[in-house]
Formats: structure tokens, C-alpha cells, sequence
């Protein structure tokens, strides 16, 4: 993949010349060392920044604008990797070949206006504005439980502790929002662009040095350099797993595993950890899926996932309480048989087909050049040359060597009880 | 095969028909991907027919299409195509919904490996007892998750409440107890009478030369034996146009309250297409409902309403049922505000525009990615029996004034309300 960096004086800009695409993309990572309070602090600030901007009165009216200049897509996420935190803008718009002249001088400008110019009184958030998102923000918190999948991934992570500090649980989260100030959160806005290094990536079919001129020009603040990846690492982990029950009058019971990989190499968590969950429960043929699934018909989905930036896995299942146990106890079969190394090649093979493919398809699809590059850049993640002969180096010793590193940490389960759901 | 330009887009269609019925769409794109989809005209909104090669009418219990799809996937040798997929790197899924199924697969090599593992898959059936009871714990959890969900629960109630014949009343993957009453022997009916090439569409779109992937396809189906075409009897319902219960509770174990309104719309399409009449009611709620309207704003700073009004459409027989949900602490009163709006069947053409043209814009971002392409014309070809290949300059000339006169020609009186809440 080409592309040209450009040093800012204190930012960086890379800009990804493609004809591929009839669309233009934009990410601007500002990132930061991970706090306790990151999270809380970025869900209200989304939301404040995403209900307008200065010199609109009505949200409508500034929709409107929006869609004047064909709507380009904005939106803000917070990212957490190992120890850095990212508070990210991303926008994305049709190329003005496909709509009229100007426009992707526009659509910028609305992207970045969006984080430049929000409604403000004074050294605050406009009051009324932020009011509002932080009270939709709480009541949202209060029903959290109203969605038992996502509620008992957040159980999960609240229970294995990962970070450096305690992640707070759902009701001192509550508490944290109530007491916040729309002094208190500007104070966290303006911190963006003084404690915060800063890298946009742009992919499309533009001139680079007018694209330049355009970010140079809307672009404010004292950005720190950019810091080397950080990732959180264990040495030391549970003897024995926690277990955690939780009623709920659902239907069906949510069980959810926390594993926790110790001492792991860079080759362990960006290549070997591949292999070990997609045989493990990464997809169809996965021997979760296909024990737990197809063979013992205890469930609709199940499946492991990585985080290795946290050095950490889960397992997801929607199961019946009554098979609580008995699917715990296949789960753990399971993994024992990834440490004896009861695996096939051919299961290997696929997994690396799949790897494979997917860097070819990467050239589809522009989010995914642009995420490639971000991966290079802000997470030393190797390139896409380099991935294609590491991932050919991985063998069925490292995938049985990495299953030795894995531990349990924190079981959970969310408990239907209301086994009778779903009768006509 | 004849070939079609998507003006516009820069793309071209070639379509085909084979002896046996299978219509076939081939859409060449410079990617490195290819999708195919294998679609069959029958969804959950089937539940009387007369099959194929019989005389008599026979009833199937609601989830039996969902169930059916499920079960295309077992064969007499064990060997699972969703593995085999895999194997070749490619990601492959397969849905039902109330009026279709669909089986498709991506990726970006063994392009024909992988359409004949798709083709083989929905031509040799292979349905017993014991593969049905196994498949039976499998949906049962997958039927509980939909009851578990509130969202799941206001889309079930919504239906229920509208439709007092129709099967659309019924949730796709139907009850716990209702897919235990299967048999073999209906499950053979359904495929014999609803997965003949006469009655499904191949869609594929990407990296392929469509002379090439026609005559696989050709040659493919030479191999098969088909029972003879005939005209597919299904039940008729006469569904009337009052809706079935004016307002509906439902109890669940959460903190917020999830309100619905759903409106049960007849629509004439003799004087015009429905291409065009579903387009201008989309455009009109859009108008009415979306942000660039007064009561997105007006919700916005409504402390009741915790997310904002959702809408959308289905075609049901001669009606569109249209649906709106919306999460509030406890007060109702958003509902007549909802249809005080509806009713009011006034927009201002500069707003119409403004719409209008960022349908283009979307026509433009669909056309992106292979399955973008897939799903444009899977959906066009499923909902108005053809493919518009001028959608693009469709899109560009929609009428203002047929837009009025149509929305004035609806009756927005028949409505129902649908509550979930926690139990009190």
C-alpha cells in the first residue's frame, strides 16, 4: 500500500492516493495513556458533539446542512488498545466526481467542524446540550441489563480487572456521570488537543497537496509526538477461575469466559494467537462449534474471540441454565485437547486460507486500507508483505505452546430463569 | 445473457434465464472478492400450500422455512458446506426471512469450488428424524434470544397486532413448540415445491467473467433432476384491512419501555410501480421522521424519549405495514405525536429534494463493495420481480408532485400500539 506521510509540526497526516473508490475516508486518532474515567468521559462527549454544532439553533437545521452537501457519514468512537486510549473521528463521503464541484472540501470541513465548534457558554458545554446527553447517557446505564448479551460482556470485563486500574462497575460509572459538570467535561475536551498526540489518515482519489492545504487549514492544538505501542501484559494470573452467577428472567442464560494469556511473545499475540481461536471457537468449523453446537445441540452461537493489545480472550455462549456445567465442562475439554495438540493440519491450512484471503481482500475495501495502515502505524502491526510470510511460519509447536499460556480467569454467567420463554 | 448498463455507475448487468426456470444475474467488478447468492421466493409467510406433485393443501407450522434452511446444510456424508467454505477461505451464511431464504458465500479464490459447494447445497437435501431433533436445540436457543430481546419482542408484537390472518403475525423462526412438530416428510414437501430452479435466482458479483460462471451454472444444473414446473399453489388470506388487536402489552423484566405504532396501509399499485410508491412513502417518513425533521428535534430535547424514533417498511400482499419504535422512560404520549404527523401529509418540495438526492448519493456508496451490488439486486429482484437497472437516473427524476399525490391516496387510519414494560 502507498501513501505519503506527511509531519505537520505536531501531527502526523497520511494520505493514501486510490482511484479504487468512489468514496473518501478520514480517521483522526487522537491518542492518549488509558484512564478509568476514559470511558465515561468520551460516551457524553460523542454525544455532545454529536447533537450540533455552534450556529445552529435546531439539530434538524444543522442536519439539514448535512445533507446539502449529500451527508457525509461522521461519527466518533472511544478505542482502547493495551494501555492507549484513542478518541476517534471518522468520516466518510462520496468522492465530488460522483456529486458537484466543492464538495469534498465541504464534507471536511463538516467532519472536523464537528470536533472544532461545538456549542459552547463560556469555558463550558453549553449547558441545556449537555444536560441532555448526560441524562440519556444515565437512563441508558439504568437499562443496561434490558440487553443480557452485551450486559454480560460488560460483567465480564468489569470482573477479569484487565487494566492498570479497577474498571468501575455499572453503578459507579452512574454515579461518576451524575456528579459531571459541563465544566468538567470541556476541561476533558480541551485535553484532546494539549495531552493527546494526533495521526489523520485519508484514503481516496484526491490531490494530495489540496488536501494538505484543507486539513492544514482546520487543524488546532498542541499534540504530543506519538507514542510506541503499550501493550498490558500478565505475568502472573488466578490458580483457579472466578466463578460469578447472576439471576436474570430471561429465557435463555448467558455464559460468558474470560481467559487471560501470560508472558506472550510478539510473534504469540500477533501471529500464533490467530490460529489457536480459530480452531478454538473462530468460526464454523471451530471445535466449539462444532462439539458444543453440532454435536451436543446445547446452543445457537458460541465463539472465542481475542483482544490480544490486552492480552486476553472470551468465550460467548447462549445456553440453558440447566447445561451450565455440562457446557463448561466441554468447553475445558476442549481446550485441553489445544494443549495435548489434537488438531489437524488441515484445520491449520484452513486457518491460514482464511488469513490469507482476507489480505488479499483488504484491497476491496477502503476502511480496510486505511485500518491496515493505522494497525502499521499506531500499533507497529507488521505490513501486509510481512503478515503473509510470518503467518506461513506458524507451526502446530507454537499453537501448542501458546494453548499452555492460556488461563481461566473469571467464568460468568448471566441465569435465565424463566426457562418457558419462546412457547406459541 | 443480456447485458445492461447501471447508467451511471459504471457497472454492467448481464441477465439470464436457464431451461429449468433459474434466473441469473452476473454483475463483473475489478475486485479481488466474488459473492454469489442462491435465493429461494419462500419465507416464513407461507404456511398453506399444495406441493408440488400433490393435490391437497397441507399446513406447516410456523418456523418451517428457517428450520428448512437450517437443515439444507446436512448431508448423507456428513460433510458440512459451511466447513468447506471455509476450507477455501471463503465466509458464507444463509438467512430467512417472512418472504425468502438466502444462501450465499464471499471470497476471494476457488470462486467455482465454492459456487458448486453452494449449488450442491441447496439441490440435495437429505432430512431425518434424528437431524431434525438434533437441529431441534439448536433453534430452540435461537428462538429464545429473540424472546429475550426487547427490540425482538417490539418487532413480534408489532406483527401480531397488524395482521389477524396473514402469517407475517408469526416470528420467523417461530415458537419453541411449534418447530417440534416437524417431520421429514414436510420438510421434503417444502423443498420439492419452493427450492425448484423455477423458483429462486442465482446472484453473483465480482471478480468473474460472466460467459464463464453462465454456462458452470449450465452445465451445473444438466446434472440435476427437478420435478416438473407447475404453478406454485400457496394459501391465500384475504387479510382484511383492520388491524388485528388495536393495542398490545407485553411483559418483559426490563427497566425502560419500548412503545410501538404500526400502520396497516393499502396501497394501489395499478397507476403506480411499487419501485416507486415504496420510495416516496421512505422519502416522506424521512421527511417527517428522520433527522432533519422538527420532531427529531423536539425528541432530542425530550427527557422522556431515551432513543430516538426508528421506522420502516415491509410489503405485505396488497399492504405496506409501516413500523415505528422508539425507548422511553414511561411516558406514552410520543405515539400521538407520531401520528399527528403521519396524518398531516404536508412537505415542502425543497425538503423532497433534499431527500431525493441523497438517494443518489446512496446509490452511489451501494455500488462499492461486491456485496453491496449482491444485495441491491437480490432485493430489487425479491420485491418487484425485476431488477432496476436505471434505479441510478430513477433516483435523479423523482417527481415531487407524484410523490404528494400519492401520499395524499393513503390512509393512515388503521394503526395498532404495541407496549413492552416491565410487569407491575
Amino acid at each position: 500500500m502507498n501513501y505519503e506521510l506527511y509531519n505537520m509540526g505536531n501531527y502526523n497526516l497520511y494520505l493514501i492516493n486510490t482511484d479504487k473508490f468512489k468514496t473518501i475516508s478520514v480517521s483522526a486518532y487522537f491518542c492518549h495513556e488509558d484512564t478509568r474515567e476514559d470511558g465515561v468521559y468520551s460516551a457524553i462527549l460523542k454525544d455532545v458533539l454529536e447533537a450540533g454544532t455552534a450556529g445552529y439553533e435546531k439539530l434538524n437545521d444543522y442536519y439539514k446542512q448535512r445533507l446539502e452537501i449529500y451527508d457525509p457519514k461522521v461519527t466518533i468512537r472511544n478505542l482502547t488498545f493495551g494501555k492507549e486510549s484513542a478518541f476517534l473521528l471518522n468520516g466518510q463521503f462520496a468522492n465530488e466526481k460522483y456529486t458537484e464541484k466543492g464538495m469534498n472540501e465541504k464534507s471536511i470541513k463538516f467532519i472536523f467542524d464537528m470536533l472544532y465548534n461545538p456549542k459552547l457558554e463560556g469555558q463550558a458545554f453549553e449547558e441545556e446540550t449537555f444536560e441532555i446527553c448526560r441524562h440519556d447517557y444515565v437512563e441508558l446505564l439504568k437499562a443496561s441489563k434490558d440487553n443480557p448479551r452485551v450486559y454480560s460482556r460488560a460483567r465480564l470485563w468489569e470482573e477479569m480487572n484487565v487494566c492498570d486500574y479497577q474498571v468501575m462497575s455499572n453503578d459507579e460509572v452512574i454515579d461518576f456521570a451524575s456528579k459531571m459538570t459541563a465544566h468538567d467535561l470541556y476541561r476533558y475536551y480541551q485535553s484532546l488537543f494539549t495531552e493527546n498526540s494526533l495521526d489523520i489518515f485519508i484514503i481516496g482519489d484526491f490531490d494530495n497537496e489540496e488536501m494538505k492545504n484543507i486539513i492544514n487549514g482546520l487543524i488546532k492544538g498542541d499534540f504530543k509526538p506519538s507514542s510506541k505501542k503499550r501493550y498490558i501484559n500478565f505475568s502472573s494470573v488466578r490458580s483457579k477461575a472466578k466463578k460469578v452467577i447472576e439471576p436474570a428472567q430471561t429465557g435463555q442464560s448467558q455464559l460468558a469466559i474470560g481467559l487471560k494469556f501470560t508472558d506472550l511473545t510478539d510473534f504469540e499475540r500477533n501471529y500464533v494467537s490467530i490460529f489457536y481461536i480459530s480452531i478454538l471457537g473462530g468460526n464454523w468449523s471451530s471445535k466449539l462449534n462444532q462439539v458444543v453446537r453440532e454435536e451436543n445441540s446445547l446452543c445457537y452461537y458460541i465463539g472465542a474471540l481475542r483482544n490480544m493489545t490486552c492480552s486476553v480472550a472470551y468465550i460467548y455462549a447462549g445456553i440453558d441454565a440447566g447445561n451450565f456445567e455440562k457446557t463448561c465442562k466441554l468447553i475445558k475439554e476442549q481446550m485441553q485437547l489445544m494443549v495435548k495438540g489434537d488438531f489437524t493440519l488441515d484445520h491449520m491450512k484452513q486457518v491460514k486460507q482464511i488469513y490469507e484471503n482476507s489480505l488479499v481482500e483488504i484491497e476491496d475495501n477502503q476502511l480496510s486500507i486505511l485500518n491496515t495502515l493505522v494497525s502499521q502505524v499506531l500499533n507497529d502491526a507488521d505490513d501486509i508483505a510481512k503478515r503473509r510470510e510470518e503467518i506461513n511460519k506458524v507451526t502446530k509447536k507454537d499453537i501448542v505452546a501458546l494453548a499452555k499460556k492460556i488461563n481461566f480467569d473469571v467464568i460468568y454467567l448471566l441465569k435465565g430463569e424463566n426457562n418457558e420463554k419462546g412457547q406459541a | 445473457m443480456k447485458k445492461v448498463k447501471l447508467k451511471g455507475l459504471e457497472l454492467d448487468v448481464y441477465k439470464g434465464k436457464l431451461d429449468n426456470g433459474l434466473l441469473v444475474y452476473i454483475c463483473p467488478m475489478e475486485k479481488h472478492d466474488t459473492h454469489a447468492s442462491i435465493v429461494v421466493r419462500y419465507g416464513n409467510d407461507v404456511l398453506e400450500f399444495v406441493p408440488r406433485g400433490k393435490n391437497d393443501f397441507t399446513k406447516i407450522p410456523p418456523g418451517t422455512a428457517h428450520f428448512l434452511e437450517h437443515k439444507m446444510f446436512a448431508t448423507e456424508e456428513g460433510l458440512d458446506p459451511m466447513i468447506l467454505f471455509s476450507n477455501n477461505g471463503a465466509s458464507s451464511n444463509a438467512y430467512t426471512s417472512s418472504n425468502v431464504t438466502r444462501y450465499y458465500f464471499t471470497g476471494a479464490s476457488h470462486f467455482y469450488d465454492n459456487l458448486k459447494i453452494l449449488l450442491d447445497c441447496i439441490t440435495t437435501p437429505y432430512f431425518t428424524k434424528e437431524n431434525i431433533e438434533k437441529e431441534q436445540g439448536i433453534i430452540e436457543q435461537e428462538i429464545k434470544a429473540g424472546f429475550d430481546d426487547p427490540g425482538h419482542m417490539a418487532y413480534f408484537l408489532a406483527c401480531k397486532s397488524l395482521f389477524k390472518s396473514h402469517p407475517h403475525k408469526y416470528p420467523v423462526a417461530g415458537y419453541v413448540d411449534s418447530i417440534k412438530k416437524l417431520t421429514p416428510e414436510m420438510l421434503y414437501d417444502c423443498y420439492n415445491t419452493f427450492y425448484h430452479p423455477d423458483n429462486m435466482y442465482l446472484v453473483i458479483t465480482g471478480n468473474v467473467d460472466p460467459d464463464e460462471a453462465f454456462a458452470f451454472v449450465q452445465n451445473y444444473y444438466q446434472g440435476c433432476n427437478f420435478m416438473a414446473h407447475a404453478e406454485i399453489k400457496v394459501k391465500q388470506y384475504a387479510e382484511k384491512g383492520q388491524v388485528a388487536i388495536k393495542k398490545a402489552v407485553e411483559t418483559m423484566d426490563i427497566t425502560k419501555k419500548i412503545l410501538t405504532i404500526n400502520y396497516k396501509v393499502k396501497v394501489d399499485n395499478t397507476k403506480c410501480e411499487k419501485f416507486f410508491t415504496n420510495l416516496y412513502l421512505l422519502i416522506y417518513l424521512d421527511i417527517l421522521f428522520s433527522e432533519m425533521s422538527d420532531l427529531y428535534d423536539e425528541n432530542h430535547h425530550d427527557k422522556n424519549i431515551l432513543r430516538q424514533i426508528e421506522y420502516y417498511i415491509e410489503n405485505v400482499e396488497d399492504y405496506v405495514a409501516i413500523y415505528f419504535d422508539i425507548e422511553v422512560i414511561d411516558d406514552e404520549g410520543v405515539l400521538k405525536k407520531i401520528n399527528d404527523t403521519i396524518n398531516q401529509k404536508e412537505f415542502t418540495e425543497e425538503d423532497f429534494k433534499l431527500i431525493s438526492k441523497n438517494l443518489v448519493k446512496s446509490a452511489i456508496l451501494s455500488t462499492e463493495n461486491v456485496n453491496g451490488v449482491a444485495n441491491l439486486i437480490v432485493n430489487q429482484e425479491l420485491l418487484y420481480d425485476k431488477f432496476h437497472t436505471d434505479f441510478y437516473d430513477k433516483y435523479k427524476n423523482l417527481s415531487y408532485q407524484d410523490c404528494k399525490e400519492f401520499i395524499e391516496s393513503l390512509d393512515f387510519s388503521n394503526y395498532s400500539i404495541g407496549i413492552i414494560k416491565k410487569e407491575e
